[in-house]
């Protein structure tokens, strides 16, 4: 067999070296006519410049009062009952309570309205007491003014600003070793997690908490578990007589969250 | 037209009941970065911008806590404000804590139930040193009679130098202040910043069911800081704190205040009431957490003379039961009936005041209708005496 030749060689070399040079260049000129320029050889200028960008992240402490007033109205105990009970929770002794506004909008519905996780507390002014507000009775008349806390994914009493809770909220948060401190909405005088009296306190001045205390924060932002309802309570004696003057009370709802 | 006007009057009537029965809304947000926890820094000044939104009430702002005297607010210009914390030169180690808070303020006091709402940041400053320092606490369970104690103390360091030991040591007094034994932790050592816990338990073998005290010390690297704690001592049992003694005759509410006198909770309490051998009460149970003071009750129906009668509580707690005898009271219900008949008085005065304004009224109107048939005859003779 005859060796092929060197110059058949170069000959191959040269070709392959043309073909090259020509795909390149009609690729080039593809790339060109992609950008809408028909030269066949151009010179792109880039240019280039550094962008700086900030990002800050707000913390929103947010409260939204859903339910802001409640109005009882005025009434009477009905002649044949020991005492009217009504609430925002269960309405009223429709016989025994006779006049009162029946308070079919439910209680206060609190709503965490953020982006961070908070506690929710109260204080009370003006007449914070049964006494007071419903008014002086004789010395062994039953009063009774009291609130009591439940999470809104129990209580279902809609109207939220965000979707309507299917979650319990208030459950969470670390207080010493329990890692579980608080597991729903429950009024308490104090700052730890046992409630009072079967989590229902009477109104004072000094108020109470109503989900987690001033240092854990278990009511989430999160849109499924993030609202309360506080209910009130109310039972008037048959011996009671209204002094004539409606009473005020104010209820101030405030959200804790780390700072 | 008079029908257009009832229909403009029931669409008033509409909008306004429509009104009334929209749920009322109201909001409050504090904007900022946030900035907790913070290092002290000496002469450090640090400053915060934050914005009051979804308010259209009055709002005031505050700062309270720890440091108040370095930390200032700016004014509060269109609902906005800076925070500013001028660190001093020196602080004592620790942990510190302030809230900034914005509250609406009440345009005017009206009758009925409010609400306003205030929102809070709670910070916390940790202030470091370059010696040894730590921060103690010492906790303890409330326990059942022979349920040894387990103390713990919590120790966390706020230097930034590690420690190479600390240990605790628990010393236990009754309410006679009488020492009733002394336990000693394990010794570990402790990195700078670092926390760690320290546990003993303690016997209560032999200790009556009651309030102790606890003293605590824990040493390292040849310091010691003190904490203290109290811990109960029970046994299943429920007290009966206080309960109605005098009812009036009739319909009467009753009460009994309870406490669980022991360290697990206690379910299905509740509580039968005897007079004079006779059931007249048995009250909804409810359940008591540990140490926890609750109140249970009723409605009784006493149909008795005024007089003191025998009563027995009957209290009833996981299957356990317990009795208190007592002498009830039963007195005239004649308060509330002498208010009912001042009702009633007030009530026909009522009645006879606005049975002479309707005749007096009708009286007038009678007089005027009179007065003008008469006018309208005398016109009528004048004009047939001009006619004639």
């Amino acid at each position: 067999m005859k060796p092929i030749p060197n110059k058949v060689f170069v000959l191959l070399l040269a070709i392959a070296l043309v073909i090259s040079a020509a795909s390149m260049v009609v690729n080039l000129n593809k790339l060109g006519s992609l950008a809408g320029n028909g030269n066949l050889f151009t010179a792109s200028a880039v240019s280039s410049s550094v962008g700086t960008s900030n990002l800050s992240i707000t913390s929103s402490t947010s409260i939204t009062n859903n339910v802001a007033t409640i109005n009882f109205g005025a009434g009477t105990v009905n002649a044949s009952c020991p005492v009217c009970s009504m609430g925002t929770e269960r309405g009223k002794n429709s016989v025994c309570c006779v006049s009162f506004t029946n308070i079919t909008t439910g209680g206060f519905l609190l709503e965490n309205t953020g982006n961070v996780n908070i506690s929710v507390g109260f204080v009370c002014t003006g007449s914070c007491s049964a006494a007071n507000f419903i008014g002086a009775a004789t010395s062994n008349a039953f009063l009774l003014f009291t609130v009591d806390a439940l999470n809104n994914g129990a209580t279902g009493q809609g109207a939220q600003t965000g979707a309507v809770d299917t979650v319990k909220s208030c459950v969470g948060g670390t207080q010493g070793d329990n890692p579980l401190a608080f597991d729903g909405w429950t009024a308490r005088t104090n700052q730890s997690g046992t409630p009072g009296n079967n989590g229902t306190i009477s109104v004072a001045s000094t108020g109470g908490w109503l989900c987690g205390n001033a240092t854990v924060y278990p009511l989430q932002a999160d849109n499924t578990q993030d609202a309360g309802v506080v209910h009130l309570n109310i039972t008037i004696d048959d011996a009671e007589v209204g002094t004539g003057i409606q009473k005020n009370v104010t209820f101030t709802f405030n959200a804790t969250s780390s700072g | 037209m008079e029908h257009k006007m009832s229909k403009n009057n029931f669409i008033l009537l509409l909008c306004i009941l429509f009104a009334v029965s929209l749920p009322s809304l109201t909001a409050l947000s504090l904007n900022g970065p946030k900035l907790s926890p913070i290092i002290f820094e000496p002469g450090r000044t640090l400053t915060n911008h934050y914005a009051i939104t979804d308010t259209n009430k009055q709002v005031e702002v505050r700062v309270g806590g720890d440091l108040e005297e370095y930390i200032r607010i700016t004014e509060v210009i269109n609902n906005e404000f800076d925070l500013i914390i001028s660190f001093p030169d020196y602080l004592t180690p620790g942990t510190y804590h302030f809230d900034l808070t914005a509250e609406e303020v009440a345009a005017s006091e009206s009758g009925g139930i409010g609400t306003l709402l205030s929102v809070s940041k709670r910070f916390i400053v940790e202030v470091y040193t370059y010696d040894k320092y730590v921060e103690i606490s010492l906790s303890a369970p409330s326990v059942n009679e022979g349920t040894p104690v387990h103390f713990q103390f919590s120790v966390t360091s706020k230097g930034y130098k590690d420690i190479n030991f600390i240990q605790g040591r628990i010393t236990v007094f009754d309410d006679h202040n009488n020492t009733l034994g002394t336990v000693t932790t394990e010794e570990k050592p402790l990195k700078a910043l670092g926390s760690e816990t320290l546990t003993a338990d303690f016997n209560t073998e032999g200790l009556l069911a009651d309030e102790y005290r606890a003293d605590g010390i824990v040493f390292y690297d040849g310091q010691q800081k003190t904490a203290a704690t109290v811990f109960r001592i029970g046994q299943m049992d429920l007290l009966l704190l206080n309960h109605t003694i005098e009812v009036e005759e009739g319909f009467s509410e009753y009460t009994m205040e309870v406490l669980n006198n022991w360290g697990n909770e206690l379910r299905n309490v509740y509580a039968k009431l005897f007079v004079e051998g006779e059931e007249v009460l048995q009250t909804p149970s409810i359940n008591l957490e540990p140490w926890q003071q609750g109140t249970v009750g009723g409605i009784i129906n006493l149909e008795k003379n005024p007089g003191p009668y025998p009563a027995l509580i009957k209290l009833f707690f996981e299957g356990e039961t317990r009795e208190e005898s007592f002498t009830i009271t039963v007195i005239e219900k004649a308060s509330a009936e002498e208010l009912h008949a001042k009702l009633e008085r007030s009530n026909r005065n009522l009645a006879v005041l606005a049975s002479v304004i309707v005749l007096l009224t009708s009286s007038i109107v009678l007089l005027m209708v009179l007065f003008k048939r008469k006018e309208k005859r005398w016109k009528w003779r004048k004009n047939d005496e001009f006619e004639k």
